[in-house]
């Protein structure tokens, strides 16, 4: 039972009930009858790589996990509708290759969990990820689903036919609602042609400033146009963090306080490369960028692409993180004005001072002016507690991490040991007290950034913004979701939730709150 | 110093290649292409030397048609000084075969005597590991093939070299001129920056139609077929040692 009850990040869950793998929709619906009628709480379950807690049971022993882990099968293709009908439980990546290679196609969303994470998953939290600046979050790809209420009642919607306008769209309920609202067991997607082309190119930045106008004009239709693929970007201690924990290469050689990842795909590389060129060289000539590199072969592509998906997976490696994931105008998300600095500015207050990590020598901001050759005394990570921001910098979106490093990570031992300590910069070594436990230290960055950045996130954008950007609300958020949804709004949720599941079976207390709270 | 650097414009490592309808060859007509990995490993090595102020001039070669002038430039862009592009219509990948490379490179050799080539190892379209090897024995030259490790002398007249060998690892030292062979770890590659790239728009490639060069270009093998392997078939699973038997009998294995 041990690995569907607890989270992939190890903070959430506790002992199920029971845990069901259901084979087929019946069975599906015969498990929520079963426990509608008994009045037991369900936990729908899809890869277990949710970041919010919304994927594990909370009430030890009193909640039955719905595994839809066994429900893998593709059902049809449709050529000419271009549409695929899966089962939920099928892997992001297993559907992703088969369409490559069976039918030319893909997968319109793609994501760093996608060797894990399912079809169910993924309509539940209405995914974005990297390639959401071409083809837009699920939303814009879900025609219909196959799903089972709260009661067991089995509701069929799926069609293959893209225009379907015969009354509400509920499976655009259910896309998003994170299991709350019912159980997708299957799914139609509008997967698009594979591009049989990409150029992807690393643009390095002093200022943030810089880094903005660039995305504005890749985005725009004299940048990359039609041939826009990904916008993404880290900030100068991710990338260290990255090359550092992950083993990823930097292709720029040296630290900028800002890099951004661009990708043109497309069906002519010839077309793809001469956009991007423009775009890299308008950069530069614009004095945006500094410097920056194209890929000149799929070895360079892929190497590329593994420093931007590499930072999450070396952040657990370092130690502990406080994930936040927010949308803000582009101006608010880094640079001096910006969320990191904010953040950065929160744990300088607010933390023990020989716990960080020293910043970039000879900056007169812990933004930018970054020194080449990393971050640390030595140019190597010397451990602190550190922020880092990366993300989908051309859908809005920041993923700002809060990293706690181990001391047991240095000698590559596996962290969160027993008795694991902060590793603290060595020029605080010499202080009279002794580092505090690991769990300790994460738990004071974990106070310091929440509900200080959802806060600030709120005040500082409103309605430009958003406290959860993709990840979802779960049990994590609920302190805070709040702070991006109208009273209104919520109000129309919680009637919503009421006709679609009145005895509250599926996730009670995760995305709404309970209330009387 | 002046160190010669071949490299080839070959499809990409991860180009999914089909074969011609006639089966005579690959189909490379709308296949990405890129710098031969290896010959990209033999620029690196060859630029770090002249950061090190052991060589003086990088010069990139490469033989093909108009676009082997994309790896010049990408040559370039990482450091090397200046390109010669050896113009031919014959198909690099099979046509031009490796002893009538060896031959234009010996050719070059005569007219601008550089103290060293650094090849790489093989070309992963025709795999053939022969060039170095071939043009060591024209111009009687010593070789040192699959370097994973190369050390000039601090008076320029030789090079010691690790090399990668079945066994393990090799080490000598051979008197310059010499050839050398780049084998994969050798170094890693530094990606051509805008910057760079803008820079090397200014450097010179001069351009020789292969024809004027003197040497037989002529294969010397006979491409008879090319075709994929065959596929895998499924095996079967049998249910005891009795069905096996008569499985392997009935398929007259036994």
């Amino acid at each position: 039972m041990g690995p569907y009850c607890t989270d992939w990040l190890g903070e959430y869950g506790c002992m199920a009930l029971a845990v069901a793998r259901p084979q087929t929709t019946q069975q599906v619906s015969a498990v929520l009858a079963a426990c509608h009628r008994t009045g037991v709480p369900v936990v729908p379950q899809g890869g277990n790589t949710g970041l919010v807690g919304g994927g594990v049971p909370v009430a030890a022993g009193a909640e039955v996990l719905l595994s839809l882990d066994r429900m893998t099968g593709v059902r049809s293709f449709d050529e000419d509708a271009g549409v695929l009908t899966v089962e939920a439980g099928a892997v992001l990546q297993r559907v992703d290759e088969m369409l490559r290679s069976d039918h030319g196609r893909c997968m319109p969303v793609d994501l760093g969990a996608k060797g894990s994470c399912t079809v169910g998953g993924i309509i539940a939290t209405a995914a974005g990820g990297v390639h959401a600046v071409r083809w837009g979050s699920l939303h814009s790809s879900l025609v219909g689903v196959e799903a089972v209420l709260a009661d067991g009642t089995v509701v069929d919607g799926l069609s293959s036919a893209r225009k379907r306008n015969v009354g509400y769209h509920w499976p655009h309920l259910i896309l998003g609602s994170e299991g709350t609202l019912g159980v997708v067991t299957a799914a139609a997607l509008r997967v698009p042609p594979a591009p049989e082309a990409r150029v992807v190119a690393m643009l390095g930045f002093a200022d943030w400033d810089g880094l903005r106008r660039t995305v504005r004009r890749a985005l725009g239709s004299r940048g990359l146009a039609e041939t826009v693929s990904a916008a993404e970007y880290l900030d100068a201690a991710s990338v260290d963090v990255a090359v550092t924990w992950g083993g990823q290469r930097d292709p720029l050689d040296e630290r900028y306080p800002y890099t951004l990842l661009l990708e043109a795909a497309g069906a002519s590389q010839a077309y793809c490369s001469e956009r991007m060129e423009e775009v890299a060289q308008g950069a530069l000539a614009a004095g945006e960028a500094i410097t920056g590199a194209v890929s000149a072969s799929t070895a360079q592509a892929r190497q590329m692409w593994g420093l931007r998906e590499g930072v999450t997976e070396a952040l657990s490696k370092r130690g502990r993180a406080v994930k936040l994931d927010v949308s803000l105008p582009l101006e608010r998300m880094a640079g001096p004005q910006g969320a990191v600095a904010a953040a950065r500015g929160r744990l300088r207050d607010q933390l023990d001072p020989a716990w960080l990590s020293p910043g970039p020598r000879g900056a007169s901001t812990l933004e930018e002016g970054c020194v080449a050759g990393g971050w640390g005394c030595d140019g190597t990570d010397v451990g602190g507690v550190l922020a880092c921001g990366y993300g989908h910098v051309g859908d809005g979106n920041l993923h700002l991490n809060v990293s706690v490093p181990s001391a047991c990570a240095a000698d590559g031992r596996p962290v969160g040991a027993e008795g694991d300590t902060l590793r603290r910069p060595p020029a605080s070594s010499s202080a009279a007290a002794p580092p505090p436990s690991l769990a300790e230290a994460a738990a004071a960055a974990r106070d310091a950034s929440v509900p200080f950045v959802p806060e600030w996130v709120a005040k500082e954008a409103g309605m430009r913004g958003s406290v959860s950007a993709e990840h979802g609300v779960g049990m994590s958020k609920l302190g805070y979701a709040g702070l991006s949804r109208g009273s209104g709004e919520e109000a129309l949720m919680r009637r919503l939730k009421a006709a679609l599941d009145p005895t509250n079976t599926l996730l009670p207390g995760r995305v709404l709150a309970a209330r009387g709270r | 110093m002046r160190v010669f650097v071949g490299v080839k414009r070959a499809v990409d490592y991860a180009a999914k290649v089909r074969i011609q309808a006639d089966k005579k060859a690959v189909d490379i007509s709308n296949v990405k292409m890129a710098i031969n990995p290896f010959c990209e490993i033999a620029v690196e090595e060859a630029v770090r030397l002249k950061e090190k102020k052991v060589a003086e001039e990088v010069v990139a070669v490469s033989i093909g048609p108009k676009q082997a002038q994309e790896v010049i430039r990408q040559a370039l862009a990482m450091g090397a000084d200046r390109g010669i592009h050896v113009t031919t219509d014959m198909r690099v990948d099979q046509e031009l075969q490796p002893l009538a490379v060896a031959k234009i490179m010996a050719a070059l050799t005569g007219e601008h005597d550089p103290s060293a080539w650094l090849l790489g190892k093989q070309a992963i379209d025709d795999d053939s590991n022969q060039v170095a090897q071939m043009l060591a024995g024209l111009l009687d030259w010593p070789q040192a093939t699959f370097a994973s490790e190369v050390e000039v002398s601090e008076d320029k007249k030789s090079a010691t070299v690790t090399r990668e060998i079945d066994g393990g690892l090799q080490t000598i030292e051979v008197p310059l001129p010499a050839v050398i062979s780049a084998d994969l770890r050798l170094n890693e590659p530094r990606y051509a920056t805008l910057p760079n790239i803008m820079k090397a728009k200014k450097k010179k490639i001069d351009t020789v139609d292969a024809a004027s060069l003197g040497v037989d270009l002529a294969g010397q093998i006979e491409v008879l077929e090319v075709s994929e392997p065959a596929t895998r078939e499924a095996g079967s699973k049998v249910e005891d040692v009795d069905a096996l038997l008569a499985k392997l009998k009935a398929d007259g294995l036994l």
